[in-house]
């Protein structure tokens, strides 16, 4: 007899020590005169069945665009025009990536191909009895040790793609209260202030921080995450010798020459995305998705 | 079970089989579906066995995809000075990484300009994000950059028949003349 107990009752039943192959045994009173006794419910059913809070995580924030000077172009050279496009408002969680991958089988840790992700891939998840899995705490954090072609093929199994490195910095240039943040000090000591902490073995949910300008939460103090073009920048200009490092970006006195010399923190993350290759799969790098489609 | 029907699930089986057959790190884990100049439609996968010499273009360049296209054309003369049987193992490509602007028509164009055969050479436009993944896989980086033009790494890489990365080098003669000359040591 299959029953989904725990949607029944609005009663979460299971806490995250009792993650495990573990068997239950529960008397549900259904009636004062009836109990239905569940016999030999995996644990882990029943946390799927639970009706755990969910995060409307893939919900999409439309950003309308205007003008974004990169980071590593003078003060006279031309701003960028970001396009009006929508970002989702929170990185992806470890539950929503589970989902994914049950629907696509080859992404999963025991399935898929070297060249599309390094050993460590999803390296925080535990083995269960089929499959591997977030810890039950972990499931509203942002899902990490994920590569680009896996964070890629997420967002497109969902219509979206990645956020181009354009995109993602101009709504993170979005303080709490200001479309641009840089002029706030406390914003960009806030941001080097989270860089300065040595990253947590456990990251806390997506809604921890508060939402930005745009309504969009944790581009900051959370995760760094992935952009679709980010090895782009180390393209050199001339681009005829190979893919060496463009000195203006990297060279000591480039900050001196650059639009901002503030932004430290921007030239820690355009250094951080250069390190990367697509296959990498870090302990505190994640996602989030973006379209230029209205979604229905 | 239709007689129809039993040929298409073992087809469908076979398809699996030779997906799974691949090695963990091939390129062609990624099996995306390209144009040829001849408007046929490829997968880096199905060139028959041989070994790919690969890079990533775009034909209205000016400046570094003459010198990689030349660079292959002499990577593929020594290649065939060396023996026949190395003339025809080795298939090249080139893809498109301005798919907008490169259409089968303009890739036949360009082909035919810098003669190079069907035979031995396909030019391939595909969908953006399979170009995106593709010189992810081969490391190759590139930005577009104002008037369509596009900054790019200028680099070749040779495939072993399975779609394995055996040799990745600057798209420069010296450097071509060099992988044949080691590409023919190795056989």
């Amino acid at each position: 007899m299959i029953i989904k107990p725990v949607s029944f009752f609005g009663v979460k039943l299971l806490s995250g020590k009792s993650w495990g192959a573990k068997w239950l045994t529960i008397k549900l009173p259904v009636s004062q005169r009836l109990t239905i006794k569940l016999l030999a419910i995996p644990v882990l059913t029943m946390q799927l069945l639970s009706n755990s809070p969910t995060l409307t995580a893939s919900a999409l924030v439309a950003i309308s665009g205007g003008q974004y000077r990169p980071l590593y172009l003078s003060e006279d050279s031309p701003t960028q025009q970001v396009a009006p496009f929508q970002l989702d408002k929170y990185p992806v969680t470890n539950r929503e990536f589970k989902r994914f991958l049950q629907r696509h089988p080859p992404w999963r840790k025991d399935a898929i191909a070297s060249v599309f992700a390094e050993a460590p891939y999803l390296s925080k998840w535990q083995r269960t009895d089929q499959h591997w899995a977030p810890a039950v705490a972990q499931l509203d954090s942002p899902v990490t040790a994920v590569s680009w072609f896996a964070a890629q093929a997420y967002c497109q199994a969902q219509n979206k793609r990645l956020p181009t490195v354009s995109q993602w910095e101009f709504v993170a240039s979005a303080s709490q209260d200001s479309q641009n943040g840089s002029d706030d000090p406390r914003y960009n000591q806030r941001i080097l202030d989270w860089y300065a902490r040595p990253s947590t073995h456990e990251l806390a949910s997506v809604t921890a921080t508060p939402a930005n300008y745009w309504g969009v939460h944790a581009m900051h103090g959370l995760i760094w995450e992935w952009t679709e073009d980010f090895n782009s920048a180390l393209v050199s200009g001339e681009s005829r010798a190979d893919s060496t490092i463009d000195a203006t970006l990297f060279c000591g006195s480039g900050a001196s020459g650059s639009a901002d010399p503030k932004d430290y923190a921007a030239f820690m993350r355009y250094g951080f995305r250069s390190s990367l290759q697509a296959k990498f799969t870090l302990a505190n790098l994640g996602f989030r998705c973006a379209t230029e489609q209205e979604q229905h | 079970m239709k007689p129809t029907q039993r040929l298409a699930s073992l087809l469908i089986l076979w398809g699996c089989a030779v997906n799974a057959a691949l090695p963990s790190d091939s390129v062609y884990q990624h099996s995306a579906d390209w144009q040829d100049q001849n408007q046929q439609k490829r997968q880096l996968a199905s060139f028959g066995g041989k070994k790919l010499v690969v890079a990533m273009i775009y034909t209205h360049c000016l400046h570094t995809c003459p010198i990689i296209v030349s660079s292959l054309k002499s990577l593929q003369t020594e290649l065939a000075q060396t023996s026949s049987q190395h003339r025809d193992n080795y298939h090249f490509v080139l893809v498109s990484l301005t798919t907008g602007s490169d259409t089968p028509e303009t890739l036949k164009a360009f082909a035919k300009r810098r003669e190079l055969d069907d035979r031995s050479w396909s030019l391939l436009s595909g969908r953006d994000s399979d170009v995106r993944t593709l010189a992810m896989l081969l490391g190759v980086k590139y930005k577009t950059m104002a008037d369509n033009e596009l900054a790019h790494s200028n680099v070749f890489t040779v495939l072993d028949e399975q779609g394995r990365i055996v040799m990745q080098r600057p798209g420069t003669l010296e450097a071509a003349k060099q992988a044949a000359k080691e590409l023919s040591q190795n056989q």
